[in-house]
C-alpha cells in the first residue's frame, strides 16, 4: 500500500463507521445517509484498487481512468451547485416569511397618525 | 370592490411604500403623499440608515423588516398589512420620488369605479425626464421579454406605479422576493385573468435615483431570477 491509500482508506472507512451509527438514530435522513455510506465505499475502493477506474473508463471508451474521474466530476458540480442554490433559495423565502410577519406584528403608527381613519383625516 | 363613482375618500386607499435606504430622499417623498385621502404604509426594508426614523416622523404606517429582503418582498409585507385593516384599493409606490403623487388619482379611479382590478402606470404613455438611454433600452427589452415570457402586452412592464383592488391583491400570489416579483405580477394577472389597464405616468430620474436604484445589468439578474423561481416552484 501506498502513503495515499494508508492516510485515506482508513478515513473513508471511518466516515462509513460514522454514517452507519447515524443510520439508526431516530429521525435520520436514511436515504441521505445510505447514499452517503455508498460513496465512501465506492470512494475506498477505487483508492484501494485504481486499475477499477481505467477498466471502467475502457468499457465506456474512454482511454484513462483519470479522464473518466475527471468527467464525472464535471458533470458532478454543476448538478451540486444547482442543489446548493436551490437550498439557499429555500432558506431565503423562510427568512422572508419570518421577517415579513415580524414586520406586521411590529407594526408603528407615526407621528400624528389617526389611528380611527385615513391616516391624514 | 366599493360600488362605482364611490368619492375616493371612502374608497379605503391604502399606498404602501417599500423603502430601503432612502434616507435623502424619504422627506420629499412622503411629504407629497400625505394629506391625500388614503393611507400610507412604509416597509422600511431592513434599512440601515435614518430611513425607519423619518418615516416615524409622518403620519403613516411604519413597518421594518429586520433584514433586507427585497422589494417584492416589502410589497407583499405592505399588502398584507393594508388587507389587514381593510384596504379596498391598494397603490404601490415608489419611495425614491420618481412618481408624482398628483397622479394617484387618476391611477385609482378606474379601480374605485370597478371599471378594472389592476391599473400599471405607464412612463411611455406618459412622460419621462432625465431618462438614460440605456434605462430606455433595458426597459424596451423587457417589454418584449415580458411579452413573450409572461404573455401580456404592455407598453411598460416594470413600473413601480400601480393600483390594484382588493380581490386582485387577495390573487396574486408574490413569491419572489426581490426584484422579479414585477414580472410575477404581471404572469398573476395573466394566470388570473385579472382585468387591468394601463394609464399614463409621469417619471422622473435624478443622478441620486439613478445612482441608488437598479443597475440596467439588474435585469439580467432579475431574469435568473425568474427562471429559477419557476423552475423550483
Amino acid at each position: 500500500m501506498i502513503t495515499f491509500q494508508l492516510i485515506f482508506i482508513p478515513l473513508l472507512l471511518l466516515l462509513v463507521v460514522w454514517d452507519i451509527a447515524r443510520l439508526f438514530q431516530p429521525h435520520s435522513r436514511r436515504s441521505y445517509r445510505l447514499m452517503r455510506i455508498g460513496v465512501w465505499l465506492v470512494a475506498a475502493g477505487l483508492i484501494y484498487n485504481p486499475d477499477i477506474t481505467g477498466r471502467v473508463a475502457r468499457v465506456v471508451g474512454i482511454t484513462r481512468g483519470t479522464d473518466l474521474v475527471v468527467y464525472l466530476f464535471m458533470l458532478a458540480v454543476p448538478v451540486v451547485l444547482f442543489h446548493l442554490y436551490a437550498k439557499q433559495f429555500a432558506i431565503q423565502r423562510d427568512l422572508v416569511i419570518l421577517a415579513r410577519r415580524d414586520a406586521i406584528r411590529h407594526a408603528e403608527p407615526g407621528e400624528g397618525l389617526h389611528l380611527d381613519g385615513p391616516s391624514q383625516s | 370592490m366599493p360600488p362605482a363613482n364611490i368619492p375616493l375618500a371612502n374608497a379605503n386607499v391604502w399606498i404602501v411604500v417599500p423603502a430601503y435606504n432612502e434616507q435623502p430622499r424619504l422627506e420629499k417623498s412622503l411629504s407629497t403623499l400625505v394629506g391625500g385621502p388614503w393611507n400610507v404604509v412604509v416597509v422600511d426594508d431592513g434599512s440601515t440608515d435614518r430611513t425607519h426614523e423619518i418615516a416615524r416622523r409622518y403620519p403613516v404606517w411604519v413597518l421594518k423588516h429586520p433584514v433586507n429582503c427585497g422589494q417584492g418582498a416589502a410589497l407583499k409585507t405592505g399588502f398584507d398589512f393594508a388587507l389587514e385593516n381593510g384596504a379596498e384599493v391598494i397603490v404601490t409606490y415608489d419611495a425614491d420620488g420618481q412618481h408624482d403623487a398628483r397622479e394617484i388619482e387618476a391611477l385609482v379611479t378606474p379601480v374605485v369605479n370597478g371599471e378594472v382590478d389592476v391599473v400599471l402606470g405607464s412612463r411611455f404613455l406618459g412622460e419621462t425626464y432625465d431618462m438614460p438611454w440605456s434605462r430606455w433600452a433595458i426597459l424596451k427589452a423587457g417589454i418584449v421579454f415580458t411579452k413573450y415570457f409572461s404573455g401580456i402586452s404592455l407598453t411598460d412592464t416594470h413600473n413601480g406605479f400601480r393600483a390594484f383592488s382588493r380581490s386582485a391583491i387577495e390573487q396574486i400570489q408574490i413569491t419572489h422576493p426581490r426584484m422579479a416579483y414585477a414580472s410575477e405580477i404581471l404572469e398573476e394577472i395573466v394566470r388570473h385573468g385579472i382585468s387591468y389597464k394601463e394609464v399614463p405616468v409621469t417619471i422622473t430620474y435624478s443622478r441620486e435615483t439613478l445612482t441608488k436604484g437598479q443597475s440596467s445589468w439588474e435585469a439580467f439578474r432579475i431574469t435568473g431570477h425568474l427562471l429559477t423561481g419557476r423552475y423550483l416552484r
